[in-house]
């Protein structure tokens, strides 16, 4: 009998679990590794964020649901990993500190034949000075990457709702908090969507809303930007953005990179080296992402962590590192089966894995400062990488060493994704994005690396229905009713 | 070399223009050609797409120099100011376009040098009409709606077409789906019937076509799918979620089909 275990239990961590489960049968183990004791469906944070949906309304316990599946369930936090054993274990053993299960702080060793890392990323809030989420790390600022994050988020904004009602004006700022932060897209729905509150409440004329992001243009999006369609007329993303903003009353700036969150105020350095200081009164600004801090050690006990994971703090995978500058970047560099170099029986997937360069053409500032968005690797791709990751390690299980390992690259996916601003059912505008390839081919499609046919948006009510669609979808497929293997990644 | 101008309906005007990542001799040669039209066309400035290049290379007329200004992009912005603009892709056409007074800027040179710079005036105009090509727009999607449907008749072929020739905006599809609605109707009036009449040959005659109708709408359905697929395969990048929705419409159908197949059986032939 083998042991697979995951670390994570977020979309791709999930998804691992419950195909490795379905497809291994009782014949195996599948244990889960996740310190959260619910699963939360993250595209709909945003809802909770403005006081739209309630933080349950996102979340379900994991628990019953691990058990329907036969997963083990072992609610904790991996701590390091030995992927050769030790002195006194000769198995691959993961080191696990629980922080629930009445057994909070107790640490166990956990062996294993396969792993998955699927630890998603650390909120990297300390990468900024002040940028917090309204706890230890910094109340300045909020954060809606979580659910608890996006219920104090809505607190807040009542708070200044409530001010402004009162005759106060306030100040909001929506966008990144770091010139190295991706998920531009929800900062953008967060944004829109606090603007139809304000309106809804009757306060909009009370409030200046003022965008800051790490993006070379509005629209970028962290994809380079893409066509829209808007009511039977064709317009680039980034007109497409400007005319938004200009319509609904929002300025924006771009290129910047916060350098300093203090009370109220925000430092930050823009492309061309310049910098300044912008106040608010309400900012959520979204953290770059690290990897979660895992560690790594020898037989010996010596420190592999630099072998396993890139400095980053993401794990090494089947991606080739060394492709230099932006010119010399290829689709081929992209990891396709997402198996660690040194240690076969180790994969990562999601945003745990290390990537091999950003996305977008990399800028800096004449300081050298990097601004520019970083690969998305949420959603959708999160899925299939995970879906692909647990069909390897079922098959090398079943059918031995040398099955073929099954193969989900970045530069051969598409992506989806839906930016509405308000949760109505029947007015505001919501953006359905899809691009192909996620990371551009330059060799396949000269010019800007995707397809023109798949890369494409539309604006409408439509887009609502989708994200609402899908809100009740996957929190269906995740808590693995009948039929939600039929349901896509 | 001096190459063609793109002029409407060339539906090139829409493509995006990729960023230069090789600063070589091929980028020398896309600047070269950009010049020398440039020059036969005594013109001030010109994108790479207007010749039908799609690499993001504007090239700028200043006292007397061609200027390239590679990877151009705006980063920051002051104020607005409506004035008329014209350009070789619309012949014969001016609009007023509003755009920022003053703008900061970040470019390369040919060289892959980076280069900030604020820019105001008549200077500042010139390269955010000429940023628009390389996100494959031209002042048109900058000017509100009714300007929009006014340049739109004066053009022979309209700008919807021209912008998005490939989207229909009625699928075939539709009309197979109208075909088994229509049918389910007939079947929902015959529930009617029974209410004015008790005649045993009557009712037998309706069970008869209730029967037969709801046979029909199967392979209607089946039809409809099929066509659908084709549609959705043949226009995949007209709507991000038509799987979604035929598989809906199916849904709906299949539901309805069953309602009517319970009346059927319990209403009409009891």
């Amino acid at each position: 009998m083998a042991r697979v275990v995951i670390l994570g239990g977020g979309v791709s961590g999930h998804t691992a679990a419950t195909f490795a489960a379905k497809w291994l049968g009782n014949g195996h183990e599948v244990v889960v590794v996740t310190p959260n004791a619910k699963w939360n469906w993250i595209p709909s944070n945003i809802w909770v964020g403005v006081g739209q949906m309630k933080k349950e309304e996102v979340t379900f316990d994991l628990a019953p649901v691990y058990k329907k599946a036969g997963i083990t369930y072992k609610q904790a936090k991996a701590v390091s990993l030995n992927p050769e054993g030790s002195e006194t274990e000769t198995k691959p053993f993961v080191t696990i500190e629980y922080t629930g299960q009445s057994k909070t702080g107790e640490t166990e060793d956990v062996t294993y034949d396969y792993v998955i890392n699927a630890t998603g990323p650390k909120l990297n809030f300390g990468a900024t000075p002040g940028l917090g989420e309204g706890s230890q790390l910094g109340d300045h600022t909020v954060s809606v990457c979580t659910a608890d994050h996006a219920e104090h988020a809505n607190h807040k904004l009542l708070e200044s709702i409530e001010k402004m009602k009162k005759g106060e004006r306030q100040k909001f700022l929506v966008g990144t908090g770091h010139g190295m932060c991706t998920c531009q897209g929800a900062a953008f729905e967060y944004i829109f969507n606090i603007e139809h509150e304000l309106k809804k409440a009757g306060v909009r004329d009370m409030a200046d809303i003022k965008w800051i992001s790490n993006e070379s243009f509005l629209g970028d999006f962290g994809m380079g930007g893409l066509h829209m369609k808007v009511g039977g007329y064709v317009v680039s993303s980034k007109i497409f953005s400007e005319s938004l903003y200009a319509e609904r009353g929002v300025d924006w700036m771009i290129g910047a990179h916060v350098s300093k969150v203090e009370a109220g105020s925000i430092d930050y350095e823009l492309l061309d080296g310049t910098t300044g200081k912008e106040n608010f009164d309400f900012a959520m600004l979204i953290p770059p992402f690290a990897g979660v801090g895992l560690k790594a050690y020898g037989k010996d006990g010596s420190d592999i962590t630099d072998t396993v994971f890139a400095p980053n703090g993401f794990m090494k995978v089947d991606a080739k590192y060394d492709a230099g500058a932006y010119e010399n970047w290829k689709a081929s560099d992209w990891p396709r089966t997402y198996q660690n170099p040194t240690y076969n029986n180790m994969f990562a997937c999601g945003i745990a894995f290390a990537p091999p360069h950003i996305i977008s053409k990399p800028m800096s500032s004449p300081n050298g400062t990097p601004i520019n968005p970083t690969p998305p690797r949420t959603g959708m791709p999160s899925g299939i990488i995970g879906k692909a990751v647990a069909h390897s390690v079922c098959d090398l299980i079943t059918k031995g060493e040398s099955a073929h390992l099954h193969e989900a690259s970045m530069a051969e996916m598409g992506a989806a994704c839906v930016a509405s601003a308000g949760k109505g059912l029947t007015t505001g505008t919501a953006a359905a994005m899809t691009v192909y390839p996620v990371v551009p081919d330059f060799e396949k499609y000269p010019g800007t690396g995707r397809d023109t046919d798949y890369t494409f948006g539309e604006i409408g009510l439509a887009g609502h229905w989708i994200k609402h669609v899908l809100h009740h979808l996957f929190i269906y497929k995740a808590k693995l009713k009948p039929g939600w293997t039929l349901i896509p990644e | 070399m001096v190459l063609n101008l793109l002029k409407y309906p060339d539906e090139r005007i829409r493509l995006i223009s990729g960023n230069i990542r090789f600063f070589d001799d091929s980028l020398n040669n896309i600047i070269t050609d950009l010049i020398d039209t440039m020059k036969a066309n005594d013109l001030e400035a010109l994108s790479a797409i207007q010749i039908g290049i799609q690499y993001a290379v504007i090239v700028l007329k200043e006292d007397g120099t061609y200027n390239p200004y590679i990877n151009l992009r705006i980063i920051g912005h002051e104020g607005t100011k409506t004035e008329t603009e014209r350009t070789p892709y619309y012949e014969g056409i001016s609009v007023d376009v509003p755009r920022h007074i003053k703008i900061k800027i970040f470019y390369e040179d040919e060289k892959g040098e980076a280069h900030y710079d604020d820019v105001e005036g008549d200077k500042a105009r010139i390269l955010q009409h000429h940023i628009d090509y390389n996100y494959g727009s031209t002042f048109v999607d900058r000017v509100d709606k009714e300007t929009k449907q006014r340049i739109g008749e004066h053009l022979s072929e309209g700008l919807v077409e021209s912008s998005n020739s490939s989207c229909p905006t009625v699928f075939v599809r539709d009309y197979i789906k109208q075909a088994y609605k229509y049918v389910m109707l007939l079947v929902w009036i015959s529930f009617l019937v029974p209410f004015f009449t008790e005649s045993i040959s009557i009712l037998d005659g309706l069970f008869l076509f209730d029967k037969i109708a709801l046979a029909l709408v199967v392979p209607i359905v089946i039809l409809y799918a099929a066509y659908a697929y084709y549609e959705s395969v043949k226009f995949k990048q007209c709507t991000s979620c038509q799987f979604g929705n035929v598989m809906g419409t199916i849904a709906l159908a299949g539901v309805q089909w069953i309602i009517l197949n319970v009346i059927t059986y319990f209403w009409i032939a009891t």
